[in-house]
């Protein structure tokens, strides 16, 4: 799933189930290349902050968007967000979390440290697909970000 | 008294020799001791009688003492009355006793002394005269007069027979002890309150050597009056506290004229008790601090009782800080829950419904039909599950939810709620009808979901109704509001009322009407949060009726 050139999406998902769902709406929606997947919030920092296994790769390569669960193993995903968003690095690249999780307070917390968008992972499988098609689409088309 | 008025009538009596002779025998005693005791009476009697003879002897000597005689007779401040020992009859009155009954000298001579209206209790003339004659005095200690104007006193009464020359004559002397009497009993009074007194009521002098020791003290601190009149205060105060003792005799003789606290004190037999003590000057007509008096009061109860509920307290205290303790806990414990549920029991629905939409979108050219229905079918399930699990979140946060009062203009709430609605009653025909709807204080957006909750209801269970009727409204009834939804749906069995509010029961089929049977639980949570009631009544296929109240705001 590495790519040789630049990332785009760097999904940040432990459930393969969701994993393999969100990988093939993106796919059905043609957004499927440079994709780098990470399967906890430790694995998610390391490619980040070009740490351990990706030690090689230059943080100036910022993906163009990050998907992030919140309920992740090892490092949850609301402390990948924080330091992403507190590193004047990577703080400018947009991070959508795409959760389970309904609970306000995940919400308000997650737009306190700069979330860009808050996604509800619906249970209907065609509106799932249709969130993941519109987010990738908004963020990797329509968006226009800062020149680096 | 007024000398001058009584001189004269000295120069009036001087004609009645008789008199001034037998006076003039008597004058003499008196003149050694004016205001005498009568219990030396008799002896003095005797002594006169001998002096009397010798008084005979000199006529000049005789003028001179009944002059001198008279002078006493009209300035005692006792009453004198002078009795014929024939008779009994008086033949003189000095003016205080004029003064003090209130009878002129002349209506009094000539007349018995129990003649005489204030004397009217005293015994017969006959029974004095005989015991006169007899003993040779008579004495009242306390004899009770009423004056000519009512006023009533006492009085001490001496008869004497005195020997006057060749005639014997009875003097009566009248002595008023009513405010002496007054006082007496004052000061019983007050050594009897001082006496009775519970509380002990001690005297001691500036050396703090006690002088003065009640039954209250005795009971107080076991020591009897004996035992501690004469000894040293010091003797109740425990060693740590002596320097008390000091410094409240400092404050005393500072001028501060009463010092209260409370601290313990030791009694006889070793035991330490609670006090609270007053003390203050005692002072002597000069003004000057003589001595201290000290009133103990024993406070050991009290102090039990206080520190018995300042235990209580502690306890009770530390029993709310416990359960509080546990509460956070079993709170924080059910948010773990909550969130976990939310998180982890989505996901695999996601995975059921998701897959089976994927295996229909990529395989369904090789699917037979039933095949593709029984897909369906898992997607359904799969949703709907997710809708339950999302309902009970929102029920089970209504728990930990708090309810911001604040006043909410519920006409205003049930419009939005009904345009709110307004995909869910589209296509219907429908007639609802608002009444007047009192403004009410309660949590504004736990009162929408109330509103939202029984309006989607009615809509819901009219459908097929032409048209729909749903009339909300609100009464008035024993001091509270009780507001309304009536419609004319489907109804239910009065017999299921009781599982109406439960979560998950459900009194119609799925296939009938959609729903999760969490809605009037949340309905009735919210109510109940605000401390209110919500009932039901129904008939099948006539319509249901909800009603509920919201509480009054507690100050």
């Amino acid at each position: 799933m590495n790519t040789p050139n630049q990332t785009e999406i760097l999904l940040v998902e432990d459930s393969q189930d969701d994993l393999d769902m969100t990988l093939r709406a993106l796919r059905k929606a043609n957004m499927a290349n440079h994709i780098q997947t990470a399967r906890d919030g430790a694995e998610a920092l390391e490619f980040i902050f070009c740490e351990g296994a990706h030690a090689g790769r230059k943080i100036e390569n910022i993906p163009k968007l990050i998907l992030l669960d919140l309920k992740l193993p090892k490092i949850d995903g609301m402390e990948v967000l924080k330091r992403i968003k507190g590193d004047p690095r990577t703080k400018m690249i947009p991070v959508v979390v795409l959760t389970s999780s309904k609970e306000q307070n995940d919400v308000i917390e997650s737009y306190g440290m700069g979330v860009n968008s808050y996604i509800v992972k619906p249970v209907d499988f065609e509106s799932f697909a249709a969130a993941v098609k519109n987010l990738g689409m908004y963020w990797l088309l329509l968006n226009q970000p800062p020149q680096a | 008294m007024n000398n001058d008025h009584r001189n004269e009538n000295v120069t009036d009596s001087e004609a009645r020799t008789e008199q001034a002779i037998l006076r003039t025998k008597q004058a003499e005693v008196r003149t050694e001791q004016a205001n005498t005791r009568t219990d030396e009476a008799n002896t003095r009697t005797k002594r006169a009688e001998l002096r009397t003879e010798k008084a005979e002897t000199s006529e000049q000597r005789m003028r001179a003492s009944e002059l001198s005689y008279r002078r006493l007779f009209e300035a005692a401040r006792d009453g004198i009355l002078l009795l014929d020992v024939g008779t009994g009859r008086i033949t003189d009155v000095n003016p205080f006793l004029v003064e003090l009954l209130g009878f002129s000298h002349d209506e009094m001579v000539g007349k018995t002394v129990g003649e005489l209206s204030p004397f009217k209790d005293i015994e017969s003339n006959k029974v004095m005269l005989e015991r006169l004659q007899k003993d040779g005095y008579v004495r009242y200690e306390d004899l009770p007069l009423e004056t000519r104007d009512g006023r009533k006193i006492a009085v001490e009464f001496v008869s004497n027979v005195y020997q006057a020359g060749d005639k014997k004559v009875i003097q009566c002397n009248i002595r008023d002890i009513t405010e002496r009497k007054q006082v007496e009993t004052d000061l019983n009074r007050l050594a009897a309150i001082v006496e009775s007194s519970d509380d002990a009521i001690m005297g001691k002098d500036l050396n703090g050597i006690i002088t003065n020791w009640n039954k209250g003290a005795e009971k107080i601190f076991g020591y009897t009056s004996v035992e501690m009149v004469g000894t040293s205060i010091l003797r109740l105060i425990p060693g740590d506290r002596q320097e008390e003792e000091n410094h409240g005799m400092e404050n005393i003789k500072r001028g501060k004229s009463v010092e209260h606290f409370e601290t313990l004190r030791q009694t006889k037999n070793g035991r330490l008790i609670n006090v609270a003590i007053t003390i203050s000057a005692i002072k002597d007509a000069t003004g000057e601090i003589i001595g201290v008096s000290k009133v103990a009061h024993d406070i050991t109860d009290r102090k039990m009782a206080e520190e018995k509920i300042r235990q209580l307290n502690v306890e009770l205290e530390q029993r709310v800080a416990e359960r509080t303790a546990e509460l956070e806990v079993a709170n924080k414990e059910l948010e773990a829950f909550s969130y976990s549920i939310s998180h982890d029991l989505r996901a695999p629905l996601r995975a059921v419904n998701g897959f089976a939409g994927i295996v229909l979108e990529d395989f369904s050219p090789q699917l037979p039909e039933e095949g593709k229905r029984y897909l369906e079918r898992i997607r359904a399930g799969a949703l709907r599950m997710g809708v339950l699990i999302d309902d009970l979140l929102a029920f089970s946060r209504l728990s930990r939810q708090s309810v911001n009062r604040q006043a909410v203009d519920t006409n205003k709430l049930v419009q939005n709620v009904l345009d709110e609605l307004k995909p869910q009653r589209d296509g219907r025909q429908l007639e609802i009808k608002i009444g007047e709807l009192p403004a009410c204080h309660g949590d504004a957006a736990l009162l929408k979901q109330i509103w939202v909750n029984l309006l989607s209801n009615a809509i819901k269970y009219t459908c097929g109704r032409e048209p729909g009727i749903i009339e909300i409204g609100c009464a008035h009834k024993n001091g509270e509001d009780v507001f309304s939804i009536r419609d004319n749906g489907a109804g239910f069995d009065m017999q299921y009322a009781n599982k109406l509010f439960g979560v998950f029961q459900r009194l119609h089929r799925e296939d009938q009407f959609e729903g999760t049977g969490v809605g009037l639980a949340i309905v009735q949570r919210i109510v109940h949060r605000h401390g209110g009631r919500v009932w039901a009544k129904a008939e099948v296929n006539r319509g249901a009726t909800f009603y509920f109240t919201i509480g009054e705001a507690k100050s």
